[in-house]
């Protein structure tokens, strides 16, 4: 059984006040059944992903008490990639035929914080100061523009692209184009990523509404078909965040992994992909991450970047929403925020921000902590 | 289980700056006008194994330079006793 989005909704990333995370899925959710033109009562399952939030699926208690299975989903940055590869993998199984993937957070500013030993790390390992994610970035694109001949330029570059996009998209919570001076001459945090090279933990909500791919036309002209999205996590030898130590022999991350398993599933290509939607933990992660989704060789991300080749009108068009630089990383919402801007591209509905030449095949990617990496991909 | 004894020296393999307090806890080190940014990056010991540490320096790195390891004041206890950790510095120098 195939799969099909046939309706998007998104609450506006950002800090919103008192507003809960619950009221901020809830409104995400009353969106996407608006925008597929179908009403609470006939969804038949849900999937909620959430970090701070325990029961996300307590948001039926906004829209409605029906009796629907519906299940919590945490699984780190690549918790809303979950939610979504769960709710397809529901239809695909024959189970039901019309369900909803909601994702919903609302953190506090500043990095994220937690006990070690909750991610099977030693206590030693928080008390000296290494047991969090920004210094990791940091090693991996210090050690990764050593390696491929990539400069702090092209990090700015990026940053300001991505708050470029940000000022096209009413719903991105930084709105301020910034110049690359101002990005390179920022605070340093980790050396070499500097404080406009981050995005932020904030608030913010993302819906999709699932569908038997044979029954969408009954709800939109234009079923956007879900042709891949699996996770992956970290193999031994993997770089990744919170490793106290690392074997000596290397291996690739699982963003990698998982890339290569969609696109051999989708029975698609990286070329044959006109809008792409990569983790921008920080500047160099997008970076990287083109490479290692299959989009360009090691190092040829200079050139890409210099000649304009990842904004809006290049040959690879990479978080036109702005990604999570401009929209911050609300951590259960992040990755179905990516599939909405990616949908609205596809059915040519993205407005000031519309990737030109009809866009048939898009791509998204979360990558975070302790390892975990979520691709999807969709086309016409 | 068994002890096994690594090398003190190896050579540098990534490495970054810690240039603002981490969040406290679980950081139990001097925050404030008291932090003072530190180097991290990991060790590459004898070919053995990698290993992630807190480096003397946040300047004059390099991946592939050879680094030994050093024992550094971290913070001062409440009976005020002197806590120690241990970081890897290049190879001759202070």
């Amino acid at each position: 059984m195939d799969v099909a989005i046939v309706g998007v909704g998104l609450h506006p990333f950002g800090r919103f006040g008192d507003r809960t995370g619950i009221d901020m899925g809830a409104i995400a959710i009353r969106r996407a059944l608006a925008d597929a033109g179908v009403e609470w009562r006939d969804i038949q399952f849900g999937f909620a992903g959430s970090y701070e939030i325990d029961n996300p699926d307590a948001v039926v208690a906004l829209l409605g008490l029906t009796g629907i299975p519906f299940t919590n989903v945490y699984n780190g940055c690549a918790t809303a990639a979950s939610v979504l590869a769960l709710a397809a993998d529901t239809i695909r199984l024959g189970e039901h035929d019309l369900g909803i993937a909601v994702g919903m957070d609302k953190h506090l500013p500043g990095a994220f914080s937690s006990d070690p030993r909750l991610y099977a790390c030693p206590s030693w390992y928080g008390e000296v100061g290494q047991f969090l994610t920004p210094k990791f970035f940091g090693m991996k694109i210090n050690k990764y523009m050593d390696d491929h001949g990539i400069s702090a330029r092209t990090l700015a570059r990026v940053a300001a692209k991505n708050y470029r996009n940000g000022a096209r998209n009413p719903n991105a919570f930084r709105r301020k184009p910034m110049s690359e001076e101002e990005i390179l001459g920022s605070r340093m945090l980790n050396h070499p990523l500097t404080q406009y090279m981050f995005c932020s933990p904030d608030e913010g909500a993302a819906a999709v509404v699932v569908c038997r791919a044979d029954r969408a036309h009954r709800y939109t002209d234009k079923p956007i078909y879900l042709r891949a999205s699996l996770v992956r996590t970290r193999r031994l030898g993997a770089f990744e965040v919170h490793s106290p130590w690392l074997p000596i022999e290397e291996t690739v991350g699982p963003t990698v992994d998982a890339s290569r398993a969609a696109f051999e599933k989708a029975g698609i290509g990286p070329k044959d992909v006109g809008v792409i939607q990569l983790q921008d933990t920080d500047a160099g992660a997008e970076v990287i991450h083109l490479a290692e989704n299959g989009f360009c060789a090691d190092g040829d991300q200079e050139r890409l970047v210099a000649d304009g080749e990842l904004e809006i009108g290049g040959r690879l068009p990479v978080n036109t929403d702005g990604g999570l630089l401009a929209n911050g990383e609300p951590i259960g919402a992040s990755g179905l925020r990516q599939v909405h801007e990616v949908v609205l591209q596809l059915r040519g509905q993205a407005g000031e921000r519309q990737v030109p030449g009809e866009p048939k095949v898009g791509y998204t990617q979360l990558y975070g902590a302790p390892g975990v990496a979520g691709v999807s991909i969709l086309s016409l | 289980m068994a002890t096994h004894l690594l090398s003190r020296r190896g050579r540098l393999w990534a490495w970054t700056t810690q240039e603002f307090p981490p969040p406290a806890p679980p950081y139990a080190g001097p925050t404030g006008a008291a932090f003072v940014p530190f180097g991290v990056g990991y060790v590459a010991l004898a070919d053995e194994v990698r290993v992630e540490a807190r480096l003397t320096k946040t300047t004059g790195l390099k991946v592939g330079m050879d680094m030994e390891l050093v024992l550094v004041p971290f913070r001062t206890d409440g009976d005020g006793n002197e806590v120690m950790t241990f970081a890897f510095r290049p190879v001759g120098e202070a």
